[in-house]
């Protein structure tokens, strides 16, 4: 849906703020793209948007070249660049109407997309008077107006309350079903995780994974890892690292967490460890989060 | 094209949808005229004209040059920063850059409602004056507004003259004002341009070519060479206000095309 092509970008020669960066957003997917403060993800959204060229590279979408299909283009992505965009004295209707001209989007859409953000309450407020997670929703809301293919969002849950993430997350979902692709660009790796099947990590404008979250994890993880609470923590400690092969091992007073290559040996642990007359009280198996796996990756 | 440029217009005229451009273009539009009524209402026996005199033609004069020695170009400065401070407050080009038209619509819808807005504004000038003038008239019988008739024919050829006459100052103003995302800038540039044509008008010939002192030469006829009709029926600085205006807008076309947002 958007083929992302070795582009490179940078204001001044020697500082790259995109080094030959390369994706693929497959279509009907919701995907992330993460990187820390700086790392360039609003770079690569306007260039996306051919808001800047790039020195190199090209970008398609729906297997069309951005920069010589711009406008037919943009009546089917919608977009949130960094903050919403509003007339501050203009209600949040009338800053909609604006956009429906252009978009020749017939008026009751207008009330229905207030109405999918959760902002048809304040629909005759002025902009200036929203909170900033209502200025969010509003830019969503002109993001959706045109009922785009695809949607291209910097930081979409910025200022939103855990009951407007939730809210906008199920818009995410509910565009999914309706075969759209979603582009979220956010350094709040619980929703990313919570919300997208597919993810780019870029550090320093440079890519360091896409693909599936799913894959990240099994790149990042060799085995699955494992808690356990016992008593005898030492002797545990003893037969795991001479009976089993372990990738890792910490422990505390009462705690054990280790790695295992192979999920077959967690019996034969068990089993080990109560002819050993050890007391298991817990033991539960760690799921690596997103957020992990980011530090570990961007380390 | 035609249609992207119409509904960039129609847009425009809803962003202004009370703001204080909106006010701005009425009431200073109705400034003068209303302060030429207050001298001639209060001071009347000063201006009673003598025998056979049209006393329009004093009164309409008076008004136009009292607008187009200073306070019409300033009026055109601060209604083209004024209105697009909007985009630049709102942080708007970002999105008005992702809309399905072409640049170029964007740039030339907002350049003729502005060059309407100022339309608008002459237009609430000439009829102001012409409305102070019989009102005065029915007041104060003596000054003799409803014995003359105003002469309109002339008087609207003005109008159209200081219009033209401007566009020089509107175009530079366009596209500073585009450009630059402090109001501050344009303003302060506009206003010191202005001054520095109040000063080289009255003595250097080669200010016929300063964009800021075309619509002085209204109040000052004393430059020979800009006062001169060609046969275009206009003088060599409305002239030079046209083509100013022609050249300033195609580049801030071209530059509209490439600013990057970032």
């Amino acid at each position: 849906m958007i083929k992302v092509q070795n582009i490179n970008f940078s204001y001044q020669k020697s500082d790259k703020i995109i080094d030959d960066l390369s994706f693929d957003v497959p279509k009907n997917s919701i995907f992330g793209f993460l990187g820390a403060n700086g790392s360039g993800k609003t770079t690569a959204i306007r260039l996306l948007l051919n808001l800047c060229k790039p020195n190199s590279g090209e970008i398609l979408i729906q297997n069309k070249k951005i920069a010589l299909n711009y406008i037919e283009l943009y009546k089917k992505i919608g977009t949130l660049i960094e903050d919403p965009t509003y007339y501050g004295h203009l209600s949040g209707r009338d800053n909609l109407k604006l956009l429906a001209k252009f978009y020749e989007v017939d008026k009751h859409r207008i009330d229905e997309v207030l109405d999918l953000v959760g902002l048809l309450y304040a629909k005759d407020k002025t902009a200036n008077k929203y909170s900033l997670g209502m200025k969010q929703r509003l830019g969503i809301a002109s993001s959706i107006l045109h009922n785009p293919d695809i949607l291209i969002l910097d930081e979409p849950l910025n200022g939103l309350d855990p009951k407007g993430i939730a809210q906008i997350r199920e818009l995410f979902f509910k565009f999914q079903e309706e075969k759209k692709t979603v582009f979220i660009s956010s350094h709040q790796l619980n929703e990313i995780e919570n919300t997208c099947s597919d993810v780019c990590i870029i550090d320093k404008g440079h890519q360091l994974f896409t693909g599936k979250i799913k894959e990240l994890k099994s790149q990042l993880t060799s085995g699955e890892s494992y808690k356990i609470t016992c008593n005898k923590v030492d002797q545990v400690k003893l037969i795991l690292s001479t009976k089993f092969k372990i990738k890792s091992l910490i422990n505390s007073d009462s705690e054990l967490t280790f790695s295992l290559e192979e999920k077959e040996n967690v019996p034969l642990l068990v089993k080990e460890l109560v002819n050993a007359d050890i007391q298991i009280f817990e033991i539960v198996k760690i799921e690596s989060n997103l957020e992990d796996l980011y530090l570990t990756l961007t380390k | 094209m035609i249609s992207s440029i119409y509904t960039s217009f129609v847009s425009e005229t809803q962003k202004v949808k009370g703001t204080f451009t909106f006010w701005f273009t009425i009431m200073g539009s109705l400034l003068i005229p209303f302060i030429y009524f207050l001298i001639y209402f209060f001071r009347f026996e000063n201006f009673v004209p003598p025998k056979d005199i049209n006393p329009w033609d004093i009164f309409i004069q008076g008004n136009l040059k009292s607008i187009a020695f200073i306070l019409f170009p300033l009026h055109v400065i601060l209604t083209i920063a004024i209105n697009l401070n909007i985009e630049h407050r709102a942080n708007s080009w970002k999105k008005l850059f992702v809309l399905p038209v072409k640049r170029e619509s964007i740039y030339i819808g907002k350049l003729l409602f502005l060059l309407f807005q100022v339309g608008v504004s002459l237009i609430i000038f000439t009829l102001s004056i012409l409305i102070f003038g019989y009102l005065l008239g029915f007041i104060h019988s003596e000054l003799n507004f409803s014995e003359y008739p105003p002469k309109l024919l002339q008087f609207l050829k003005s109008i159209i003259r200081l219009f033209i006459a401007v566009l020089g100052i509107f175009s530079i103003q366009y596209v500073l004002g585009l450009f630059v995302k402090n109001i501050i800038i344009p303003i302060s540039l506009g206003v010191f341009l202005t001054i520095v044509a109040t000063i080289i008008v009255q003595g250097w010939e080669h200010s016929i070519y300063f964009p800021y002192a075309f619509p002085m030469y209204f109040f000052l006829n004393s430059n020979q060479l800009a006062v001169i009709d060609t046969h275009y029926g206009l003088t060599i600085s409305e002239i030079t206000s046209f083509t100013t205006f022609i050249i300033v807008n195609i580049l801030g076309v071209i530059m509209f095309k490439l600013k990057r947002i970032s």
